[in-house]
């Protein structure tokens, strides 16, 4: 790594998370390099997902919870008080657990976004070249129309995929894309992360340890503990290179978790 | 006149302890309710009619029982719907615009004449309307957002704001709360006899005048409940008032 600038895509200083009064998530800092895919691995509970949707600010949506800390995505401080939160949705995409399609035709799912934006001309190329760079287009070509929830879970999936590339989304945001999938849908997913992030960042949520140690280039493992007298609230135990951390984790605590797997 | 009070208070009196023994005989809960409920009308209307009564020599006031109306109208729907202080002023002007659009068209081309007697029950009955459509409205609004939340999340992930997601399930909420009143104003007369209608044939008005009237009103129901629907589903927030302080930072002057 040259300079922070250059290969940093965010950067998380003292992050953490609360649900009224109950603190989820505590203190957790690391920096989530540019390009390739990260992992935030660890059990349930270990606070992984709420700590993906404090990337682009999804938590928003969320009653009652309290982020505190920094956040930096670029440089940027993405809850800065004239941050403009939709500009960030857009370049900060997200996929979630269950392909969440909208009612409406294939098209008109990719086209959404940038329709949403004023776009009217060229759309046809546009959701051509999303369905493509998401491996949809061969199977979707000849029925454009079509209600999307029609397709298959894992054509669904790849779909919503489809429809944050259409908004030119230079991260993914990915909460267990596959867990909702059968195996050979979530393997079509797995190559398709792979493939994307040679482009852009993808941040992925799993639970699938074999599928991080495949994608991975970096890997954060958080774990719920008890502290003391404290409530019991998840914090990152481990964040490195990925081959380090599932071949010679640095921590015993890392160690026992992938190995009671 | 004063006999006339008397009778309908024997009548009152007898509908009501009738309807106490029905459901003694029957063993059904709420009789207190059923009293409590009845009482509260004959209280109600016995002071609406002295202030109407006043009203109608006092033309001034007919405005301010109306604003008044609108302001309870309002309160009443956002209290229903569960929204904010800012909700509560946009289902005022979703509720003021219906009413508004229709009470001018009936004025303007005469139907009504621009006097307390005639405009205070239409408006009142516009304002009501209104006010109905606003709490389903709003409160559809919600509750197909809370349950179709994940496809909420992915418009909001696509960089729409919380309100611009909220209209890809404004439209259907408006049309679900419009529903009632079309089908009262379809079965009207065959079904059911409404109530302005009924009210002018007991008041002594000719049927032709009764059905005159009470179309006015079930037409101008449809008008200003569109209206209003429209609106309220467009202008509330989707979702209740959430976005807490987020990042909480040193006070600092808004």
């Amino acid at each position: 790594m040259t300079g922070d600038r250059v290969d940093v895509a965010f950067s998380l200083a003292a992050v953490s998370i609360s649900y009224g009064p109950q603190l989820v998530l505590d203190a957790v800092s690391m920096k989530i390099p540019k390009g390739g895919i990260t992992s935030f691995i660890g059990p349930n509970g270990s606070g992984k997902t709420s700590l993906l949707r404090c990337l682009n600010r999804m938590n928003d949506l969320v009653a009652n919870i309290r982020v505190r800390g920094r956040i930096e995505y670029q440089g940027e401080d993405l809850n800065a008080p004239d941050a403009d939160v939709e500009a960030i949705r857009r370049r900060i995409g997200m996929v979630f657990q269950r392909p969440n399609v909208f009612p409406r035709s294939v098209y008109d799912n990719i086209a959404y976004g940038p329709r949403l934006r004023g776009r009217t001309t060229d759309l046809d190329t546009l959701v051509e070249h999303c369905l493509r760079q998401a491996g949809l287009w061969a199977e979707v070509r000849s029925q454009l129309s079509r209600p999307a929830h029609e397709l298959s879970g894992g054509q669904q999936q790849r779909l919503v995929i489809a429809r944050a590339l259409a908004v030119q989304s230079e991260v993914l945001l990915m909460d267990e894309p596959c867990a909702a999938l059968d195996p050979a849908a979530s393997l079509a997913i797995e190559q398709l992360m792979v493939e994307l992030a040679q482009e852009r960042t993808v941040v992925l949520v799993t639970h699938d340890l074999a599928q991080a140690r495949r994608v991975s280039g970096h890997v954060a493992f958080l774990q719920a503990e008890q502290v003391g007298q404290e409530q019991r609230h998840g914090h990152l135990v481990e964040f490195g290179d990925a081959d380090q951390v599932f071949n010679d984790p640095i921590d015993e605590r890392t160690r026992a978790y992938l190995t009671s797997r | 006149m004063d006999e006339q009070v008397v009778r309908t208070g024997v009548a009152l009196g007898l509908l009501l302890i009738a309807a106490l023994a029905v459901m003694t005989v029957g063993g059904l809960t709420y009789r207190r309710e059923l009293l409590v409920s009845g009482l509260r009308a004959l209280v109600q209307l016995s002071l609406v009619a002295l202030v109407i009564a006043w009203i109608f020599n006092h033309s001034e006031g007919a405005f301010l029982y109306l604003g008044l109306m609108l302001l309870a109208a309002a309160f009443t729907s956002n209290r229903r719907i569960g929204g904010s202080l800012r909700d509560w002023w946009y289902v005022l002007l979703a509720i003021l615009a219906g009413v508004a659009a229709t009470t001018t068209i009936v004025l303007v081309t005469g139907a009504i004449d621009f006097s307390p007697q005639a405009l205070l029950p239409f408006t009142a009955q516009m304002i009501g309307g209104a006010m109905t459509a606003a709490s389903l409205s709003g409160v559809r609004l919600r509750d197909d957002v809370r349950e179709r939340f994940a496809e909420f999340e992915g418009y909001v992930a696509l960089g729409a704001s919380v309100q611009q997601a909220g209209r890809e399930f404004a439209r259907r909420a408006a049309e679900q709360s419009l529903f009632p009143s079309m089908d009262q104003t379809k079965s009207a007369g065959l079904v059911t006899l409404p109530g302005a209608f009924v009210g002018l044939l007991l008041g002594g008005a000719t049927p032709l005048l009764a059905a005159q009237i009470q179309l006015l009103v079930l037409i101008g129901l449809l008008l200003a409940q569109s209206i209003t629907s429209t609106l309220t589903t467009r202008l509330i927030s989707p979702v209740p008032t959430i976005l807490a302080p987020r990042f909480p930072r040193a006070a600092k002057a808004a």
